[in-house]
């Protein structure tokens, strides 16, 4: 079943006079119970094209989309009030920073009753909300659960913290859940304990997964499917398998090799000359031409996202020259 | 080799605010960021300084650099105490953005350590800055700049040139690249390898990457909670890591086969007895001598040390 498909979807931010495109023509669709590694720099877009999805953006944003269905259910004519009522239960999002995420005043079991409402869990009670708390605090390996629920977040270590917000986001039981760059700030140690978590939890539940990372080597692990963005679209998107031995975009295989080169023995690094200033807002040309090796007078056109036999979708007219090797 | 820098036997101690019941029953409130570490740095070499959040690794460089006043032990740049007003130290912080003024342009942020620590006229400052400029892969153009107009790799080259500016022996890198975008990491990578061989600079790169590191640092640091666990040449220290928690550190980079002590509780400095060993709370090789005292450093190969009882082999 089709959790989530997103057709053709514009993103753009109205400054004073003019506006500002982010994310041109971004597709994909997920299926139930799948993790999607969504993957790109800052500015590319991955986080804007999720919060779009949760109508989590500031007014001056003007989306656009064919589509954007949930479920089966359209979401671009739901209004503030139903979105409200899906937000949280139905699908939810963790954020890159969890010290952030929680009210500094309160404790952790706090949060947790304030998230049962949401659930409408208030008939409930608090001693049948704080089993499942310790319920979802133990999913995720917080060895003294009822311990942990009288702590406030300054009380706990980084780590500890984005745990309890896993938690609080499993608590409430929803259908797909967006992580955006949950192990960015996080220690070799503790990244590793998250990204273990989340990949013990993704056969565990059957919820569908978005998980935002710049991290190569993470969505390898994570992930059924990747999409690379950049410069505000997706540039390639396929099976991760594929993706990792065969890339095919230059902006994926460039990634794909310093990833490689860090962890041999190599003298000096390949470099993707320039940054990615030099893509954004361009629409009429390739947005990676500029920093692309393969770059031609071909690239200056508008370049679609295309099949490419059963690799997954491509945006490059090159791609086939990188058939077969890495 | 030559030693540029050496740290003996150095403690930085940071204060905490105590309540009424510690003070009324002795009790410490404070604790040692970096607790009794001797390292030497040699002249040229880059070193890498790894540890979690909380290690003392960016606390060490401060010390380095006067910005910490240290507890006891010294540190000493070639055999004397540190002047550290001739510019022969640097730093370049993790975040580009926020170490340079606003209201700044790259130019003027350029002149400022020029104006200080050189007589030069205008005229050589303008050919100096110029120069640095290129050095770092940008050009003329950037002068005029602001650094809200720059990327973030572009923030970080600026950043490399002001160190520069003054000629630094020693440059301190404090997760340097940890900010920047994938794409752009490399080239900031291949800059300072480059920079060291051409100036031949030594350069201290703190850091909690480790595939950074393995590519980067000629000989790496590994700390934990104030000490010094392990040091070593850095191939040696991937290929042969002595240390458990160094082991279990590099574990993480094997995908397949790792093993985390994620439940097990970790050292906490304020609370906990400091005379053990740090590592004892997550340790799976505790034996009774570990209880007592935090070990001292025991050779475990070519210029390869670690603090570990697993490795006295002095009884045998």
């Amino acid at each position: 079943m089709k959790m989530l498909d997103v057709k053709g979807l514009n993103i753009s931010f109205a400054l004073d006079s003019s506006s500002i495109n982010i994310c041109s023509d971004v597709s994909f669709s997920l299926a139930q119970g799948k993790v999607l590694g969504l993957i790109g720099e800052s500015g590319s877009g991955k986080t804007i094209t999720c919060k779009a999805i949760l109508d989590l953006l500031p007014e001056n944003a003007e989306v656009e989309a064919k589509e954007i269905s949930f479920k089966g259910q359209n979401l671009l004519g739901l209004n503030q009030k139903e979105f409200d009522a899906m937000r949280g239960t139905a699908m939810a999002m963790i954020f890159q920073d969890p010290v952030g995420s929680f009210n500094p005043v309160k404790t952790i079991g706090w949060h947790f009753l304030h998230a049962g409402k949401r659930r409408n869990l208030k008939q409930y009670g608090r001693g049948r909300i704080f089993d499942d708390a310790e319920a979802a605090l133990k999913e995720v390996e917080i060895a003294n659960p009822r311990e942990a629920l009288k702590k406030y977040p300054h009380q706990l270590s980084g780590g500890m913290l984005q745990r309890c917000l896993i938690a609080l986001v499993l608590f409430l039981k929803p259908s797909l859940i967006v992580a955006d760059e949950p192990t960015t700030n996080l220690d070799n140690l503790v990244e590793r304990q998250i990204v273990d978590i989340f990949d013990k939890l993704r056969n565990k539940i059957d919820a569908s997964f978005i998980f935002i990372t710049h991290d190569m080597t993470i969505a390898e692990q994570i992930s059924d499917e990747i999409a690379v963005m950049y410069a505000g679209q997706i540039v390639e998107h396929g099976n991760t398998a594929d993706i990792i031995d065969n890339p095919h975009h230059p902006y994926t295989r460039a990634l794909i090799n310093t990833a490689r080169e860090l962890e041999s023995d190599v003298d000096v690094l390949t470099e993707i000359s320039g940054d990615i200033t030099s893509g954004l807002g361009v629409h009429d040309k390739c947005r990676f031409g500029p920093r692309c090796p393969l770059h031609s007078a071909e690239c200056d056109k508008p370049i679609e996202l295309r099949n490419i036999g059963n690799h997954g979708q491509v945006r490059c007219i090159k791609a086939e020259s990188f058939e077969g090797h890495v | 080799m030559n030693t540029i820098l050496e740290f003996d036997d150095v403690v930085v101690h940071f204060q905490a605010r105590g309540n009424l019941l510690s003070t009324l029953s002795g009790r410490k409130s404070g604790f040692n960021a970096v607790d009794h570490v001797s390292l030497t740095v040699d002249k040229g070499e880059i070193l890498g300084i790894a540890g979690e959040s909380g290690s003392g690794k960016t606390t060490i460089c401060k010390a380095a650099l006067g910005l910490h006043s240290t507890a006891s032990g010294a540190i000493t740049q070639e055999g004397k105490p540190l002047s550290i007003n001739n510019g022969s130290l640097q730093m370049i912080f993790q975040d580009p953005l926020s170490s340079l003024n606003p209201r700044q342009t790259v130019a003027k942020s350029l002149e400022t350590p020029l104006k200080l620590h050189k007589d030069d006229n205008k005229e050589n400052i303008d050919e100096t800055i110029d120069k640095l400029l290129n050095d770092v892969g940008l050009n003329e153009k950037f002068r005029n700049r602001f650094p809200h107009e720059l990327s973030g790799g572009q923030l970080q080259r600026v950043a490399i040139a002001r160190a520069l500016a003054t000629k630094p022996k020693i440059i301190f890198a404090d997760e340097a690249v940890s900010k920047l975008d994938v794409s752009v990491r490399a080239q900031i990578l291949n800059l300072l390898k480059s920079l060291r061989d051409k100036y031949n600079l030594t350069i201290i790169f703190v850091t909690h990457d480790l595939h950074v590191a393995h590519f980067l640092c000629d000989r790496i640091a590994i700390m934990y909670f104030g000490k010094l666990l392990e040091l070593g040449p850095t191939k040696e220290v991937y290929a042969n890591p002595c240390h458990p928690y160094t082991r279990e550190l590099l574990g993480t980079l094997d995908r397949d086969n790792h093993v985390i002590a994620s439940t097990r509780d970790i050292f906490n400095p304020l609370s906990d007895d400091v005379r053990p060993c740090r590592y004892l709370n997550r340790c799976p090789h505790v034996m009774d001598e570990c209880r007592k005292l935090h070990p001292d450093h025991y050779p475990v190969g070519p210029e390869h040390t670690a603090a570990c009882y697993l490795f006295d082999n002095e009884d045998d």
